[in-house]
């Protein structure tokens, strides 16, 4: 009996396994053994050229959190970060429910506004330079617009309501569908009774609707945390950065480190630091809506 | 807890094999060599079928302004000698691509670098010292390609950077000679502005052309040893001599141009403003020839030097070699690039000058027929009125991207003269010390 | 029960008017960039910077003919396909079966991996850069689409797993259990009865990962050096360095790097929607 019990656990482990490592291996090999090779660099002083380095300890480290430019660069990510998870779930939702009405060009309205997320992030940097840098002066030109005129790129106020508007523009559909979909699963039925029972629209929301599209809340929560704080292609490809720094991110940052400025190892330690902070925020984000939601 | 066991194997394999891969390539110099040398073969002999001879020669080159005169070029080569050229133009991010290119051994057999590059990279190119071309190239062109007395690249563009000006603009505003003072570039300004015409019109948004001029006040007062000076601390940007004047400078172009608005600005739209005639002067250099006549081939077009002060002696042009060709010590075919390197030494007239109009510094060149630009930058050179340098080839690596968010923010009226000084400062003294403790 | 004679809510009333004008317009506004390029990808250079905004004097496809010529535009479109569907298909595979076991055995192993796995969506990609090319480097992938095609599976199943599992919590252990009486082998379950009901999921993880890879551009730009072998989004960053001064050719290129990820979206825009919303909800 034993025997036979010890045998079937063995199968059950060993199935386990086959179908659990290619997918553990694929991210051992180019996720974390990378990551690994990163870890050991930020104690080194290479620069990415050189055929050798030192060890220099906890140097990058101790240098990191005394470097102004990265204090300043995590200001702006978790600033990028706040309103861009605001944006995404207050318009994704709302946006939602609008098009959740009985419409008549539903499905064609919804297939327009998710349609910029399939047009890739380098192409929609240079079409929005173009928008923003040459079209829109030549409109504020041709036809007086005074606010059209300047280029928005050029100050820091406008480029990051440019970085805002873009990046809503390319990401809310997004949100948006996930949203629709967690408020087509709530019943009719119980929204019609609690009207009659005479709760208000803010009532209707807040002990119905809200609870019930927990689980979409969550996700896009989670979504949009770590894609903000991680954001980089539109700060690349759109405004470099600039102008004069104030719209860098700590991912664009660390890959000018790393590749402009020549200081491999030192961006390697920035990159560790930060992998962590949102590890830690993703974790604990998802842990606790996790408990939260309802179960159906 | 068997299977606890079993994945604890299988994390500990793929551990091993994560170490095994981080103490290859964590940098013993000949394990590099011989594992990239393998797989370059490897490759090389993918592309044999293609090529007669079988050698395949890849070249990197960071900037796209040659794209039309390589086309030409590879095909000839391949004719005449058999050798395949791969010319590989990467569009953005060139150092990211050939740090990543090095990382993964496969690095170009060819490699394209600026002057102030071989601090770091000559540790990745094969020496050049004793190949026949040195002897026609100038000798301070050879240095910006020289690292510790030995050669590593072969210098391929010499420019110019001064102001470029729209002669007909300058006309049509009864301005009759070129400024050669602050006071008479101040007054040209006034005079166009009178004209209704735009004067100035900066891409200050790349750092590229903020690095420029930046350097400018450094060969007023002797870039290498200001360079020193600034890293000993014996100096600091608020005290070097010409920094007031170059933000005289600084300010001529922004007052009479796009203001504030300058760090918007970039190469591409600069250039098709100015060729369009809608600016008259613009902080370049000759290699804008190309550029402008693509867009506006008719072009009435000069250089000028930058003037910084109110004496005429010290308004020379910046003259530089600043590009480069190099080997890379992984590549398997260092005697078919050495032969090509001489090659195009050879043929750069028709290359570089007729199909390019950019003088390479080579003593066997007729450069008499290159372009409004080449010509002004000649005249400079052959009156003894130019500097040797841009004024940043000493700048402490990583200072030449740095220096630009500090100007930028000045240009916005974000700081003041001061504080953007001291900003400068900082990141100067930071990259000093960092390169300092990395030797 | 529903109430007869509660208020009728599904009428189109001045409300759902008025909500539907203003969500048109709006939509004006998210396709008009695209519009924009579209029109000005017809003109000629002068065109373009002369008048944005007029229609161009005459429709010729001469931009696009260039365009096509000077990158290559066949071959990187199949090379990007041949990238995007290879990927996914190994991110769904590799993917589902994992997801399937973290959630269904539930021991600190499984607890592990799906901490684990979600840490490593927290780390930039930037980050991973020159390291990611060392351990290609060493498993002899460096330049190739096989190579990259293996790096996407690990880069992109940690999304796919994440997705997967919150998907696979909430169906009932029954079908398999059931399946697994009839004799069926727990491979055999997974792939005949699992599978089919991951259905909706596997949309999303498709859907988001085709996307992802067709239109990603770092890992080919330090992976890919062969001019053959280069993606779209990768050609299209040469395109547009090379070309600066060039906007009609610019244009067109921009144009060709969206069309075929539009014409994919138009093509199969229900189904996407659906796909998306069905995966997401439970995840």
């Amino acid at each position: 009996m034993n025997g036979q019990k010890a045998s079937l656990r063995a199968k059950n482990n060993l199935v386990y396994a086959v179908f659990v490592a290619p997918a553990v291996l694929l991210c051992i090999l180019f996720i974390f053994a990378p990551l690994v090779i990163g870890i050991y660099y930020s104690f080194r002083d290479w620069n990415g050229i050189s055929v050798s380095s030192h060890f220099v300890g906890v140097r990058n480290y101790v240098m990191a959190f005394s470097d102004a430019g990265f204090i300043g660069t995590i200001g702006f990510t978790l600033k990028y970060a706040l309103v861009m998870v605001l944006c995404y779930n207050v318009l994704g939702l709302f946006l939602a429910m609008l098009l959740n009405m009985k419409l008549k060009l539903q499905g064609a309205l919804r297939a327009v506004y998710f349609m910029p997320i399939v047009i890739g992030t380098a192409t929609v940097g240079y079409l929005w330079n173009f928008i923003i840098g040459t079209f829109l002066p030549f409109l504020g030109k041709n036809f007086g617009i005074g606010f059209l005129e300047k280029n928005w790129l050029a100050y820091p106020g406008t480029a990051f309501l440019s970085l805002v508007i873009v990046s809503v523009w390319q990401g809310v559909g997004y949100y948006m569908i996930i949203y629709l979909a967690g408020l087509q699963s709530v019943p009719t039925e119980l929204l019609e009774a609690a009207e009659i029972d005479g709760a208000g629209m803010k009532e209707r929301f807040l002990n119905i609707i809200f609870p019930l599209i927990r689980p979409s809340v969550t996700i896009c929560l989670f979504l949009s945390i770590v894609n903000s704080l991680k954001a980089f292609d539109l700060n690349y490809s759109l405004t470099s950065g600039g102008p004069y720094g104030t719209t860098k991110t700590i991912a664009y940052q660390i890959f000018l480190d790393a590749f402009n400025a020549d200081q491999l190892s030192y961006a390697s330690a920035k990159a560790v630091i930060f992998s962590v902070v949102i590890g830690v925020v993703a974790i604990i984000q998802v842990r606790t809506t996790r408990k939260k939601e309802v179960e159906l | 807890m068997k299977l606890k066991r079993v994945m604890s194997y299988l994390v500990m394999a793929s551990m091993l094999a994560v170490t095994a891969a981080g103490c290859g390539s964590s940098g013993e110099t000949a394990q590099t060599v011989e594992s990239t040398g393998g797989e370059a073969q490897e490759s090389a002999a993918e592309e044999t079928e293609k090529s007669k001879d079988g050698v395949v020669l890849t070249v990197y080159q960071g900037t796209a302004q040659y794209t039309d005169m390589v086309e030409q070029l590879c095909k000839d080569y391949k004719e005449e000698t058999g050798v395949t050229l791969e010319w590989e133009i990467p569009g953005d991010e060139p150092y990211t691509v050939l740090k990543a290119r090095f990382a993964s051994g496969e690095a170009p057999d060819i490699i394209d670098l600026q002057c102030g590059d071989y601090d770091t990279w000559y540790e990745r190119c094969v020496d050049l010292s004793d190949e026949a071309w040195t002897e026609h190239v100038y000798e301070a062109s050879l240095s910006g390609g020289s690292w510790e007395g030995r050669v590593y690249g072969l210098p391929y563009a010499m420019e110019g950077s001064g102001i470029i000006y729209n002669k007909d603009l300058f006309e049509q505003a009864g301005v009759e000679k070129v400024p050669t003072t602050i006071t008479e570039l101040k007054e040209t300004c006034e005079k166009l502005q009178a004209a209704g015409i735009q004067p100035f019109g900066e891409a200050w948004g790349d750092w590229g052309f903020l690095m420029h001029i930046l350097g400018i006040p450094f060969t007023y007062e002797g870039a290498a040893q200001t360079s020193e000076r600034l890293s000993a601390g014996e100096e600091t940007f608020s005290d070097m001599e010409y920094m007031d004047n170059f933000f005289d400078f600084y300010d001529l172009t922004l007052d009479y141009g796009w203001g504030a608005e300058s760090v918007g600005h970039h190469y591409d739209d600069q250039a098709n403003s100015f060729a369009q005639g809608e600016i008259a002067m613009i902080k370049q250099g000759t290699w804008h020839t190309d550029t402008i006549a693509s867009i506006n081939p008719d072009m009435n077009i000069g250089l000028f030097a930058v003037p910084l002060t109110d004496d005429e002696s010290q308004t020379k042009l910046q003259v530089s070699t600043t590009r480069f060709l190099s080997i890379s010590n992984t590549s398997k075919n260092q005697e078919e690039a050495k032969a090509f390197l001489q090659w195009f030494v050879d043929h750069a007239q028709t290359y570089m000058i007729e199909d390019m109009s950019i003088v390479a510094p080579y003593d066997t060149l007729d450069v008499s027929e290159l372009g409004a630009l080449n010509v002004d930058m000649n005249n400079y050179v052959a009156a003894g009125m130019s500097y040797d340098g841009f004024g940043i080839e000493e700048w402490p690596s990583g200072f030449n991207t740095d220096q630009a968010e500090p100007l930028q923010a000045y240009a916005a009226g974000a700081a003041d003269r001061e504080a953007t000084c001291k900003a400068l400062q900082s990141l100067w003294s930071s990259r000093a010390a960092s390169s300092a403790t990395a030797e | 029960m529903r109430k007869e004679g509660g208020k009728k809510r599904k009428e189109y009333g001045a409300l759902q008017f008025a909500v539907e004008a203003v969500l048109v317009l709006l939509a004006c506004f998210v396709v008009f960039p695209i519009v924009l390029i579209f029109i000005n990808s017809f003109k000629s250079n002068g065109e373009i910077l002369t008048d944005m905004l007029a229609l161009p004097q005459s429709f010729g496809f001469g931009n696009y003919k260039e365009a096509i010529e000077k990158m290559n535009f066949f071959l990187k479109f199949a090379n990007t396909v041949l990238v995007s569907v290879l990927s996914v298909a190994g991110i769904v595979l590799f993917g589902s079966m994992a997801a399937y076991k973290i959630t269904r055995v539930k021991n600190r192993v499984s607890n592990l991996i799906y901490y684990g796995i979600l840490f490593t969506m927290a780390i930039p990609f930037q980050v991973l850069m020159v390291p990611v090319v060392i351990v290609a480097r060493n498993l002899h992938i460096v330049n190739t689409l096989y190579g990259m095609i293996f790096m996407y599976w690990g880069f992109l199943l940690p999304m796919a797993l994440f997705l997967y599992c919150g998907f696979i919590k909430g169906i009932p252990r029954d079908l398999e259990e059931a399946a697994m009486i009839d004799g069926c082998g727990q491979f055999q379950a997974f792939f005949h009865v699992v599978f089919p009901i991951l259905k909706p999921i596997t949309a999303t993880v498709a859907i988001i990962n085709v996307l992802g890879v067709f239109n990603d551009f770092m890992l080919p730009l330090i992976m890919l050096n062969s001019e053959k072998k280069k993606t779209i989004q990768l050609s299209m960053s040469v395109f547009y360095g090379t070309y600066l001064n060039r906007w009609d050719l610019i244009m067109a290129a921009l144009v060709l790097s969206i069309l075929p990820a539009l014409i994919f979206f138009l093509a199969f825009q229900k189904q996407i929607i659906k796909g998306m919303a069905d995966g997401a909800v439970k995840g």
